[in-house]
């Protein structure tokens, strides 16, 4: 599903190349649950944001089902991602202004589905997520759990192959980080493949395999 | 998906209340300064063009180029070219000639006796030329015949009532009667005159030029020319042939005329002429209006970018979320377009309503008659929607591009970042709108003083407490009957007054002044022997004219300037010179005056003769009246004037109100520039408020800890003011180069000026700075007192 050769990432100024990711190689195959793992400013996020081709790597190959990622432009990427990935982040990132309702229906505005479709879905992930009778609140109204399960809701209506999730539990304290865990092991086991970045062993247990990054380069791959 | 973005954006102006408040209030307000003067605008534009012919009607006017004299732009011509160009010249298909009675007339019928102003006479081809509509009367044969009027519509039921007017005779001046042959609507108020009496040329030849004047080529310059012409022909070429066919007929020789054609939908507001045929607009207030009033829509747009670029920081992080779940860089750009443009939709809703609710004083202002009626104009009415359309679309392009521009993960991750490329178009912008309320301020600001200059300066005459009438048949006994009384200190007949009547021009010379001299051209009128001393005129050299010299008919009272250009520096050697005046009027020079503004001050004070014997051109009384109970003695001479005047209606002003009025056009400009400069500053602190509110809002942490560590509250205080204080600083460098240069510009218009002086600019600059700081110093008060424990809590 995902190939990565020899990526790299770096911040340059006049002076000095900073390095986030060196010499990167990855396979994800369909149907993992793969947790990152590594201290702060090793690179986690960065190489999260690759793969969801949210970012652009400074040199390296990325393959996507076989296409070539690095070669791609903008407008293709955004139909790429919109069709494949769902996110989830620690800090939720629900859109303020809209109500639960709507928050669930815009990536599905986005990919043009029509009117009667969309209904028929968001009232199906709702059922799904046990959050129907919060639709019309706004995010302010929630718990983080709360909101953190809207943000999932969001990830995955799309029904997307793989769904990248940024320490999804950070801000949460522990049972509610445990639902939103169980949750993505259900969702793993329907068939969709999550690559989850983590500072929580206990969460990383969750996956079935485990990438630790240090100062850039993945230390172990296991 | 369009409703999504409806929803997202009304939610938006309704959570930012203050923010969406300002830049529609300042939108409105700038719109409707723009949909107003854009009415003003293509109202003037406009004129004579409801006339079918319009596009080929041309008036014929004559320069006037006195041997060694300055040339006199005059709209007249002389009577007998028309014919002659009919006859000649094939292009011409039709010419009407137009006589103005300049004197007020007084019409009657029966017992209703009215002072007339609007009384011309015109060739019988005038209906055919001009399209104006007769609701009686045959437009081809109504003005054939000697002694035939045609009547507006409005002077028909001021005269007549309900009565049919066709048939009936309307007395002149009690003099000559003229019988009605037709009614033609009232002229639409968009035309460069407007009548409302039309008499037959024909008249003319027996009434008042019966010695063949109306034969003359080249004097009597007394008539306005209309000629018709052929589709397609060339303006230029004929008035070449004209010119040529004028030097054939040409007699006189101390002058000569230059002929020029000008297209009739250019009258109103290209030709500053002499004796126009009626006050015309000019093109300099339209343009000057136009470029106030983009300006004043520029500071608003300025503010609606301002405003929409400085809250899309807020909004970074939507928009990474929503390129995450998969916007499209075009959808995203779509949303931020809508909704500024929405914005400005609702702001030109309330701009339509707000233009309509200002019309009418805005009409009072231009003394225009507007109205916004979105039918009959419909392209004005699209033209605004476009504006609107516009403004809310270039307000939302900046932000649009750059917020949808942004890699989703940085968006994300700066969820209040600063974007300080934007920060500092804010302020240049800001500092712009200042630069221009600045500006606006100062012009404001000159032109009253200019204006006070006007009233207060000494005009060389007294124009205090008296008071005009026009004159009547039997003035004397009426002038002896006032003088009786203590309360009237003079009573003075002249043919023209400060701010009233026209200065004829003649041929003037020295008669013992030997071979060198020429004779050159003079403005004279008429004053009888008490005008020096009631309208209060200073002598340098000489004497009043008196009663005590029998001699004094056949002398004349000449200003400072006619003293020079006949070539004497002191006034005293004028005296006793004898001169010849119009070619037959011989006299001496008894006394040399100061020179005296008779027209406004924007003319330069020109040679002046005043003879008391140019018979027959007494046209005001002057009644100089002593300073208390004015009341009482307008009642006395209103008594005494219809003793000696029954038949004749009392009409008065004072002197200094007809002086007031020479300064009307100068007026409505510092009225405008009035509103458009508090407009402007108003706009401009209404996006420095919503500016500092936001700019606050991101600073509540770091006020905080400043106050946590011991900042006092003016600490804070100068703390957020000192932004503003610069950049209303910085608009003054920009402003005032440019403010001087426009105003030297307008000042020049006049020839006697105020000087411009640096304290205009310093006390308009310091009026901005207050302005600003008070609207700053509100949030920034708000910010300073607040206890800072309320907002670390939010960290």
């Amino acid at each position: 599903m995902i190939k990565l050769t020899a990526i790299e990432k770096y911040y340059e100024n006049r002076v000095i190349k900073t390095f986030v990711l060196r010499n990167i190689n990855l396979e994800v195959k369909e149907g993992e649950f793969i947790s990152v793992m590594g201290p702060s400013g090793s690179g986690k996020t960065t190489l999260l944001n690759i793969i969801g081709m949210l970012d652009a790597p400074s040199n390296g190959e990325y393959y996507f089902f076989d296409e070539p990622v690095h070669k791609m432009n903008e407008k293709k990427l955004t139909e790429l991602h919109k069709t494949y990935i769902g996110f989830v982040f620690q800090s939720y990132h629900l859109i303020d202004e809209l109500t639960v309702y709507e928050n669930l229906e815009t990536p599905l505005l986005y990919q043009k589905v029509n009117a009667n479709n969309r209904k028929g879905r968001v009232a199906e992930t709702l059922d799904r997520f046990k959050i129907v009778a919060k639709k019309d609140l706004f995010p302010n109204q929630l718990s983080g759990g709360q909101q953190q399960l809207v943000a999932i809701a969001r990830a995955v209506i799309a029904e997307p192959k793989l769904i990248l999730a940024d320490e999804p539990t950070g801000n949460l304290h522990s049972d509610q980080g445990k639902e939103i865990m169980e949750l993505l092991k259900e969702l793993n086991k329907q068939g969709t493949t999550i690559i989850q970045v983590t500072h929580s062993e206990t969460n990383a247990a969750y996956g079935n395999r485990i990438i630790r990054l240090k100062d850039g380069w993945i230390e172990k791959n296991a | 998906m369009l409703k999504n973005y409806l929803k997202i954006a009304f939610r938006n102006i309704l959570r930012f209340k203050v923010y969406s408040f300002v830049s529609v209030a300042g939108l409105t307000i700038g719109l409707v300064l723009s949909f107003l003067i854009l009415l003003f605008v293509q109202n003037e534009l406009s004129y004579d063009r409801y006339n079918k012919n319009a596009e080929d009607i041309y008036r014929l006017r004559e320069d006037f180029i006195p041997n060694g004299g300055s040339t006199i732009h005059t709209a007249l011509s002389s009577a007998a070219i028309g014919p002659a160009l009919l006859a000649d010249f094939p292009e011409v298909r039709s010419f009407v000639r137009f006589f103005k009675y300049f004197h007020k007339a007084v019409i009657s019928y029966r017992d209703k006796n009215f002072f007339e102003t609007k009384f011309f006479f015109a060739d019988s081809s005038v209906f055919n030329i001009f399209t104006w509509h007769l609701l009686e009367g045959d437009p081809k044969t109504a003005l054939t015949e000697p002694y035939t009027v045609v009547i507006t519509k409005s002077m028909a039921r001021k005269y007549f009532g309900k009565e049919d007017p066709v048939g009936k005779i309307l007395s002149f001046n009690h003099w000559k009667n003229f019988r009605v042959t037709g009614i033609v609507q009232d002229l639409s108020p968009d035309s460069h005159f407007t009548f409302n009496f039309l008499a037959s040329f024909a008249t003319l030849k027996s009434m008042l030029y019966t010695h063949g004047e109306l034969n003359d080529w080249q004097g009597n310059l007394e008539f306005y020319t209309y000629l018709m012409l052929r589709k397609n022909s060339s303006p230029q070429g004929l008035e070449e042939q004209i010119q040529h066919l004028i030097a054939e007929h040409a007699k006189a020789t101390n002058y000569r005329l230059v002929s020029h054609l000008e297209p009739l939908t250019s009258i109103h507001l290209h030709s500053s002429l002499e004796y126009e045929i009626a006050p015309q607009g000019d093109i300099a207030y339209v343009r000057i209006f136009s470029v106030v009033a983009i300006l004043v829509l520029l500071i608003a747009c300025i503010n609606f970018v301002n405003i929409s670029t400085a809250r899309s920081a807020t909004r970074m992080r939507e928009v990474g979320i929503r390129k995450v779940v998969g916007a499209k860089k075009s959808q995203l750009i779509g949303q931020f377009l809508g909704e500024s443009v929405l914005l400005s939709v609702i702001a030109l809703v309330f701009a339509f309503g707000m233009t309509e609710v200002l019309l009418p004083v805005f009409n009072f202002v231009t003394g225009k008659d507007l109205a916004l009626d979105v039918y009959h104009h419909l392209s004005i009415t699209l033209d605004f929607v476009g504006v609107a359309l516009l403004v809310g679309i270039i307000a939302g392009i900046y932000p649009a591009f750059v917020l949808s521009s942004f890699h989703p993960a940085e968006t994300v991750k700066r969820v209040a970042g600063i974007d300080r490329k934007a920060v500092f178009l804010r302020r240049g912008l800001v500092a712009a709108q200042f630069a221009i309320s600045i500006a606006l301020i100062i012009c404001t600001y000159l032109i009253f003083l200019q204006l006070k200059y006007t009233e207060d300066k000494r005009l060389g005459f007294n124009k205090e407490q008296v008071i005009v009438l026009p004159t009547m048949w039997n003035h004397n006994p009426f002038k002896n009957e006032l003088l009786k009384n203590s309360k009237i200190l003079g009573v003075a007949i002249a043919s023209a007054l400060p701010g009233k009547g026209i200065l004829s021009t003649y041929n003037v010379s020295l008669l013992d002044g030997g071979a060198g001299q020429e004779p050159w051209i003079i403005k004279a009128f008429y004053g009888d022997f008490d005008f020096a001393r009631t309208l209060k005129l200073d002598f340098t050299a000489g004497r009043d004219f008196s009663e005590r010299f029998s001699t004094d008919s056949n002398t004349f009272i000449i200003n400072e300037a006619a003293c020079k250009k006949f070539g004497f520096n002191s006034p005293k050697d004028m005296i006793g010179r004898r001169v010849l005046l119009a070619g037959w009027l011989k006299g001496s020079v008894i006394g040399v005056v100061k020179d005296f503004n008779f027209e406004s001050l924007h003319q330069r004070v020109d040679p002046v003769i005043i003879t008391p014997v140019l018979y027959g051109s007494d046209e005001y009384i002057a009644v100089r009246i002593a300073p208390h109970d004015i009341r009482s003695t307008l009642g006395l001479i209103k008594q005494e004037w219809h003793k000696f005047a029954p038949d004749t209606p009392f009409e008065w002003s004072f002197l200094s109100d007809d002086l007031n009025a020479l300064y009307k056009s100068d007026e409505r400009l510092a009225t405008i520039f009035g509103y458009f400069s508090s407009s402007g500053i108003l706009i401009a602190c209404l996006g420095l408020f919503g500016l500092a509110a936001f700019s606050l809002e991101r600073r509540t942490k770091e006020i905080a800890i400043r106050k946590v560590h011991g900042a006092s509250i003016s600490n804070i205080v100068f703390l957020l003011s000192r932004e503003s204080f610069w950049l209303v600083l910085s608009g003054n460098i920009v402003a005032w180069p440019v403010a001087y240069f426009v105003m030297s510009k307008w000042l020049e218009t006049f020839a006697y000026r105020v000087s411009i002086s640096p304290w205009v600019f310093v006390t308009s600059a310091a009026l901005a700075l207050i302005i600003a700081s008070l609207t700053v110093s509100f949030h920034a008060i708000k910010a300073a007192t607040a206890n800072p424990v309320e907002s670390l809590r939010y960290e």
